[in-house]
């Protein structure tokens, strides 16, 4: 690890006048300071943003809520109101890590951290997302890894939230010193490109500030399922967002996006297609599943992440629709 | 006799160990205190054509900087290598050291070193390592067999086929699974004038001086080992690694005390691990269900080393189990491009009982029997391989009825509350090799001026609670209470002699030892006491801190003190060398396990609601401690049958899961009530005390009984370790297809 200077700052102006290729912020620090030990970064400063007058808290407006990139985890999976409107969100924020690192780790943080590939991490490892020639995860230990997404990475999005928060229609207020910018999740995200070993277009004097959730409309029921090879402390090997409309019986409609599936939270807009206006039969059941299919490119280890997940759908479904 | 057995004493140690304030390895600070780091190879298999280490001896902080120039003759492994690698043969190897004044100035002078690497292809599995004309992990040799087969036969196995009525076939793997002791492996070590002090994280400090000694060539008396306390070991730390040499050669050189703790990646890489396996598994029976053919072929992945003096013992329980007559083994362990195995928790035997159990399951399946009464058919009170009745003849039947009742077994399953919840039950039985003394133990009793007494050792408590015990013992046979007593080990000044932590063999062989020294002790008091109360000593009684005469003598009494003052200077002291083992008996231990567990068909997901564990450990002598040996244990295998598998990438050889994070361990919430059905069976062929090991059986019956178990929840064999979600699922498609 290379040394570093810290620094703190007390005000969003001299946090954001603060931040370079070389001087990076410092929130919760859950994935920051493993990438340090991991020599994935070397910053020249830390600049402590935790006590930089930054929106911290939920808000709420007619237009619906502002979160502030520093609420803790703790803080969104404690919030009643949160949970009453957005269960999936609560849901997302308990399954996520332990309560250690959730009293810790800040929602804004949570959507920037990088991917936990044992490759990526592993600082023997020269791998694409670092700068190499190719994936190792392709021909080696996939297990954990993407089927979608038409990228040379194939690590995939640790985040809970991300995936819940992209189903929710959220958006992201990225700040700099000269000005803002307001990105939906489904721009702010992007699959990791040659030019732009990223997953994210966030810019390095650029703070992630808040995010807005559109308000809650009438009539939607959530739910998030997360699955893992034990019973807490682990990424998901498949995280399941579901948001549904329904009319009766039939799925009036339904907006779907799955973590640990792609190198960005992936929406599932086919199974959505074969869902909408449908009563969820078996035979539509078929259709959706056969759909997830379609574009994935599984990599012989993580094959299994097609039929966990037409599972959890499988099981999303029951519960959401009240059947059995 | 009896031992203070219901009441259970907590830890002695405890409130230190929660409050910070016990002194582990790396918290032993030195005047002068510096600090080491290795070079670790980052390849898989590379020549080392040179280490360059101008830039980093002259960086600042620096002060010795070792390279395989330096101390070539010096070998490892079975004196096949030197200290320092020429030829690296897996990720972590060790290739330099550095010597500096802080950890960082370690870290930064590491990676000036310049290493001219000559890349060799690597083998990292059983499949690769015995392919036809693979590389090989010892350049130049014929192939990665370590050795020729180790083959056991008896009987006719292939005439046993013939009788058999019902013959099951299955093969099972087994993967490598991680130690992760809490403390890491790690060494202070501090040269005064010519006497090495080495404070080590260790199960063996005789093991720790005798080594290093003789590597040194130094006279042992001039090697010290020290460990007041030790955060675990489960075999990993019964042999000592290179960090403890490397830092006492860098502290001679430094003139400076140096400090050389792994990091956790370290620890995962280099420092043991259990080998994988492969095992072939036959079973014949009879339509009445008794064993008339068992067959075996184990392959071991045993990484790049054979540690000396290392075994694992993968056929052992195929030999011995279970009664039959015609049996063949064949054990194959070959060389692999990854850190070198070493023993952990059983070793062997929790791989094999793996195969075997899920083998004798699916016969009990196949004759459609109980799988207990299946065992009782083919119970033996003999171990057939040395031809001795065991021991305690009856211990794995008492395991068997009190595993049986604590579980309620016969109407066990309960009813799970959704259409897609199946629940299951399983159980498992095992035999462990050993579990007695391992003999000489040495102890020295010692009355203090006020009453108190020491009990002397040179044992070390790697976390069992082996200081509380030994305490126990003392004060039951001296009559004096728990507080009265302390009890120093961790430490070979004294030379009294310890066998090593490892193979369950501490209490048996340290409780006889410290029971025979303060009976010697308890002998010298009343003696004193008859002389001055002017009573028969058979009249006399040592209780509650005092020697009394019975009322027929009057009732008088003395106290401790009084009896302390009254003796001749050095008088009170009382040692005893405990050195016997059973002989013409086969000393054994066993247990019996039982799960019962949820899988929810639809998603996968398995919960594991409770596990019942009957070992045989001879006499209890604390339950509160045994309780925590067989929770400890069984989480282990709960970890080893489902989430727990060290993962190497097939190209490079690179260890993904060398940390906390990817390599699972189970939590809290994976674990579930995990009762100890107590057997306590003292086992009086072995010690006056009836005591055995318990350190090891616990975890061995675990893994096949959570396999069991999910067979008989969703109908489909595991036969891979662990169980992870993917086979799992795999598992219920084969299910719903079928």
């Amino acid at each position: 690890m290379t040394p570093f200077k810290y620094c703190r700052v007390a005000s969003t102006e001299e946090a954001l006048s603060s931040l370079s290729p070389s001087h990076r912020p410092l929130a919760g620090g859950t994935d920051l300071l493993p990438r340090l030990k991991q020599e994935l970064i070397a910053p020249e400063t830390l600049v402590d943003i935790k006590q930089a007058a930054l929106p911290r808290g939920i808000e709420r407006g007619s237009d619906g809520l502002n979160i502030g990139a520093l609420t803790t985890i703790s803080e969104l999976a404690a919030d009643r109101e949160l949970r009453r409107d957005y269960a999936l969100l609560g849901q997302a924020a308990e399954l996520t890590a332990t309560t250690q690192i959730r009293n810790r780790a800040t929602l804004g943080g949570n959507l920037l951290q990088r991917p936990r590939c044992w490759y990526y991490r592993n600082p023997r490892v020269h791998c694409w997302l670092k700068g190499g020639d190719d994936c190792p995860a392709e021909q080696g230990h996939n297990e954990h890894h993407a089927l979608y997404g038409d990228s040379p990475c194939r690590a995939v999005h640790p985040s809970d939230l991300a995936g819940c928060l992209l189903a929710l229609d959220a958006s992201v207020t990225l700040s700099s010193s000269d000005g803002e910018r307001q990105l939906a999740l489904s721009n702010f995200f992007t699959l990791p490109e040659d030019e732009h070993r990223q997953e994210n277009v966030i810019r390095d004097q650029e703070l992630l500030t808040s995010i807005h959730i559109p308000a809650a409309s009438e009539g939607w029921d959530s739910l998030y399922l997360k699955t893992m090879d034990r019973k807490v402390w682990a990424f998901a090997l498949v995280g399941l967002a579901v948001l549904i409309k329904t009319d009766g019986d039939t799925i009036e409609d339904i907006r779907l996006v799955g973590n640990g599936l792609a190198p960005i939270p992936w929406r599932l807009t086919s199974c959505e297609d074969h869902l909408r206006g449908t009563q969820a039969t078996p035979d539509d059941l078929d259709a959706v599943i056969a759909s997830l299919s379609q574009d994935a490119q599984p990599l012989g280890g993580n094959d299994y992440k097609l039929d966990l997940t037409a599972r959890m759908l499988q099981q999303a479904l029951t519960q959401l629709l009240n059947r059995d | 006799m009896r031992v203070a057995a219901e009441q259970s004493p907590k830890r002695l140690e405890g409130r230190q160990k929660v409050t910070g304030a016990a002194r582990y390895t790396s918290d032993v600070m030195l005047p002068g205190q510096l600090f080491a780091g290795v070079l670790r190879s980052p390849h898989a298999h590379a020549r080392i054509r040179s280490v360059d280490a101008e830039a980093a001896r002259t960086m600042p902080g620096v002060h010795a900087v070792l390279t395989p120039e330096n101390h070539s003759d010096i070998c490892w492994y079975g004196e096949e290598v030197p200290l320092f690698a020429a030829e690296a043969r897996f990720v972590g190897d060790e290739i330099a050291a550095v010597a500096a004044d802080s950890e960082e100035a370690v870290r930064d002078a590491l990676q000036a070193l310049q290493v001219d690497f000559a890349v060799e292809d690597a083998v990292l599995d059983i499949e690769q390592a015995s392919a036809k004309n693979a590389p090989t992990v010892h350049l130049g040799a014929d192939s990665n067999r370590v050795a020729d087969p180790e083959d056991y036969q008896r009987g006719d196995v292939e005439a046993g086929f013939k009788e058999a009525t019902a013959v099951v076939e299955l093969t099972c793997t087994t993967p490598v699974a991680l130690h992760n002791a809490l403390e890491p492996h790690g060494c202070n070590a501090w040269w005064d004038g010519n006497d090495l002090h080495l404070y080590v994280s260790t199960q063996g400090l005789f093991a720790v001086r005798d080594g290093i000694a003789e590597k040194l060539g130094l006279a042992k008396s001039r090697v010290h080992v020290h460990a007041e306390h030790v955060g675990g070991g489960f075999g990993a730390k019964q042999v000592d690694w290179k960090q403890t040499l490397i830092a006492a050669l860098l502290s001679r050189q430094c003139g400076r005390p140096v400090r050389l703790m792994l990091d956790r990646e370290a620890e995962n890489l280099a420092v043991g691990n259990r080998n994988s396996t492969r095992q072939r598994i036959r079973l014949g029976a009879h339509g009445d269900g008794s064993l008339c053919a068992i067959e075996v072929e184990a392959d071991l992945n045993i990484g790049a080393y054979q540690v000396s003096g290392e075994g694992s013992p993968v056929t052992g329980p195929y030999q011995s189990l279970y009664a039959c007559p015609n049996v063949r083994t064949r054990q194959t362990a070959w060389y692999s491009n990854c850190g070198p195995a070493v023993a952990f928790r059983g070793p062997g035997f929790v791989e094999g009982h793996f195969g075997l159990e899920q083998a004798m399951d699916e016969l009990a399946h196949r004759l459609d029997m109980d799988p207990f009464e299946l065992r009782e058919r083919n119970y033996t009170e003999r171990d057939q391989v040395e031809d001795q009745p065991y021991s305690s003849p009856q211990a794995l039947r008492r395991c068997y009825q009190a595993v049986r009742e604590a579980f309620d077994w016969s109407a066990a399953r309960s009813e799970p509350a959704d259409r897609h919840l199946r629940r299951g039950v399983g159980m498992a039985a095992n035999i462990w090799m050993v579990g007695g003394a391992t003999p000489p133990g040495q102890a020295e009793v010692i009355m203090q001026d006020d009453g108190a007494v020491t009990v002397l050792t040179a044992t070390q408590d790697i976390g069992t609670g082996t200081r509380t015990v030994l305490a126990q013992i003392a004060a039951d046979t001296l009559g004096l209470p728990l507080e009265r007593i302390s009890v120093v080990l961790g430490n070979t000044a004294t030379e009294l002699k310890a066998p090593t932590s490892a193979g369950s063999a501490t209490l048996p062989t340290m409780g006889p030892a410290v029971r025979g020294a303060s009976e010697a002790l308890k002998d010298r008091l009343l003696a004193l006491a008859a002389q001055r109360l002017q009573t028969p000593k058979d009249q006399l009684e040592l209780k509650d801190g005092a020697v009394r005469a019975g009322a027929a003598q009057g009732g008088d009494s003395l106290s401790l003190e009084d009896l302390a003052e009254a003796a001749e200077p050095g008088s009170l002291r009382c040692s005893f060398t405990f050195d016997e083992s059973a002989e013409e008996v086969a000393l054994r231990t066993f247990a019996a396990q039982c799960v019962e567990l949820e899988i929810n068909t639809l998603t996968g997901e398995l919960t594991v609601l409770r596990m019942v564990c009957a070992p045989d450990c001879g006499r209890i002598i604390n339950r509160r401690l045994a309780d925590s040996q067989v929770q400890g244990g069984v989480i282990q295998g709960l970890g080893f049958a489902l989430t727990e598998q060290r993962l190497a990438d097939a190209r490079t050889g690179q260890i993904l899961n060398a940390n906390l994070e990817d390599y699972l361990i189970p939590t809290v919430m994976d674990v579930p009530e995990i009762t100890h059905a107590a057997v306590d069976l003292p086992d009086e062929a072995e010690n006056s005390l009836g005591v055995k090991g318990l350190g090891e059986p616990p975890m061995i019956a675990a893994a096949p009984a959570i396999a069991s178990a999910i067979f008989d929840a969703i109908g489909v064999r595991c036969t891979d370790l662990p169980i992870t979600r993917a086979r799992l699922l795999a598992a219920l498609r084969r299910k719903e297809n079928a």
